[in-house]
Parts: C-alpha cells; sequence; structure tokens
C-alpha cells in the first residue's frame, strides 16, 4: 500500500532552504516534534547520480535534508522563520544495501534521540521497498 | 569526478608516511551553489566528503564507494569565496587498505575530519 504523502515536491521547499540542484527530498509521509519520515525518487538528472547509480554522498544529503525537513517543518508550524541547518558530524553511516539506481523510491525515517541548544542529534534509516539500504547518526546545527 | 568542474586540484604531494595532500580550488561559479543556499553560498559537506573520496581514489587508483563513516566532523564551515583553496590530506592504514582518514585544512583551520571505510566499485 503506498503511503500518504502529506506535502511532495515544490511543497517541502516551504520547510527547507535548498533549491536544485541541491534539493534531496521530494516528499514528506509525516512529521511530529520527534519524528519524520521523507522520500526521494532518484532522477537520472540527480547531480549525485553516475552511470544510473545514486551517490552515497547523495543518500547523505538526503538524510541530513530529511533532518532539516522536521527542523523546518516544526519551525513552520510554530510560526517560527526557517533557519539554515549544517551538518556538524556524522556518525556509524554503514551502508547496507546496494547504492539506490535511477528510479528508486527512498524512503528515510529519523528521530530525535537527543536536543541541546542549536544542536539536534537524530538517528536515521533509508529503505527502498522496505529494505534497509543506510543507517546513521547525524548531529544538525541549526543556525538560529 | 561525480559533480563536474566542482573543484580544480591544483597540486598533489605523496608524503614520506604514506598520505596524500591534494591541494584543490573551488569553483565558486558552480551551480551547486543556485541551491545551497540561493542567498549564501555555503559548500554542502557532503561535496567535502565527495572530494575525499575522489582524492582517495585518486591515490589509490581505485573507484570507490564509502560503505561506512565511523566518524564525520564538520568543524568549519567552507564557502567557495570564504576559503577557495583547500588542503585535502588522505590516508590509508598500511595494515587494511579498506580503512581510510582523512582531513581537510587550510592554514591554522580544520575543516573536516574522517574516519571511513572503502570498498571498490562493482
Amino acid at each position: 500500500m503506498a503511503k500518504t504523502v502529506l506535502y511532495a515536491g515544490d511543497g517541502i521547499k516551504t520547510f527547507i532552504p535548498q533549491r536544485e540542484p541541491m534539493l534531496m527530498v521530494d516528499k514528506l509521509f509525516s512529521v511530529s516534534d520527534t519524528d519524520v519520515e521523507t522520500g526521494l525518487t532518484v532522477t537520472e538528472s540527480n547531480i549525485f547520480v553516475e552511470n544510473g547509480v545514486f551517490a552515497e554522498t547523495g543518500l547523505i544529503e538526503h538524510i541530513a535534508q530529511s533532518a532539516a525537513t522536521f527542523a523546518g517543518y516544526n519551525d513552520w508550524i510554530n510560526h517560527r522563520p526557517i533557519v539554515l541547518g549544517y551538518i556538524a558530524e556524522i556518525k556509524k553511516f554503514a551502508l547496507q544495501a546496494s547504492l539506490p539506481k535511477v528510479g528508486d523510491n527512498i524512503e528515510t525515517a529519523m528521530s530525535v534521540i537527543s536536543q541541546a541548544m542549536n544542536i539536534t542529534l537524530m538517528n536515521a534509516e533509508s529503505k527502498i521497498n522496505g529494505a534497509t539500504v543506510a543507517v546513521c547518526k547525524m548531529k544538525i546545527f541549526m543556525d538560529k | 569526478m561525480l559533480i563536474k568542474d566542482f573543484y580544480y586540484v591544483e597540486n598533489h604531494t605523496a608524503e614520506s608516511d604514506g598520505s596524500h595532500v591534494y591541494t584543490v580550488k573551488l569553483n565558486a561559479n558552480h551551480s551547486v551553489y543556485q541551491g545551497h543556499f540561493p542567498e549564501r553560498h555555503i559548500t554542502p559537506g557532503v561535496c567535502n566528503i565527495q572530494m575525499i573520496k575522489e582524492c582517495i581514489e585518486d591515490a589509490t587508483s581505485k573507484r570507490l564507494t564509502f560503505t561506512a563513516i565511523d566518524r564525520c566532523r564538520l568543524t568549519a564551515m567552507v564557502t567557495p569565496e570564504g576559503s577557495p583553496i583547500l588542503n585535502i590530506k588522505v590516508q590509508t592504514d598500511p595494515a587494511d587498505t579498506s580503512k581510510v582518514s582523512a582531513t581537510i585544512f587550510y592554514g591554522d583551520t580544520t575543516y573536516m575530519t574522517l574516519s571511513g571505510i572503502v570498498a571498490e566499485k562493482q
């Protein structure tokens, strides 16, 4: 069964400041004050695609922007301005399957581990067709 | 190079300890900066990781994928206008060449440190 999509395509731009060709989230499935589920369909024109394969650096950027979508949505819903967020640290990134290919639908679930000042530490798991592709922990710095 | 013309290698030295140091110049006119971000050009952290990987590929003459990144810290912001020249030092563990470490620095500033595992592309 297909997941319900809350926001897709340009709708994501409400929540994150990244724009083409660096936009690496194209769907928001669910979001709360602790969790987020996002998606990205890998297209041939994606800047991280080479020979039909999506590079692991693109996947990491997709995870970072999933965290940014989480933060941006929570700012938006609470009537706060959307701020720039940066990766501060990546920990325990592990690729657990072949890299995504053009046409694959990546779905990423993230949850907050801890939050202090402008730093949020989140856990991430990306899947394709229900199979885990990569996991990591990511620390995001919000430039408030 | 995955993202064409993102940077140019200006110099490459193989050090006596087995490490390699690449000096690169960022291309401030690259289209990446139209999207990251429209009002403030900041080099994406993952593009730093990509440059590290491509330097390791050059040093080892292999096409590689990061299968694990134990830890990657971004300790200073890279911008194509503020830090156009970067040194990228890469090293593989002589006992296990899949283990790599890297540092991006210039002058007294360290921009990124990374330790991870690479595998040859299928």
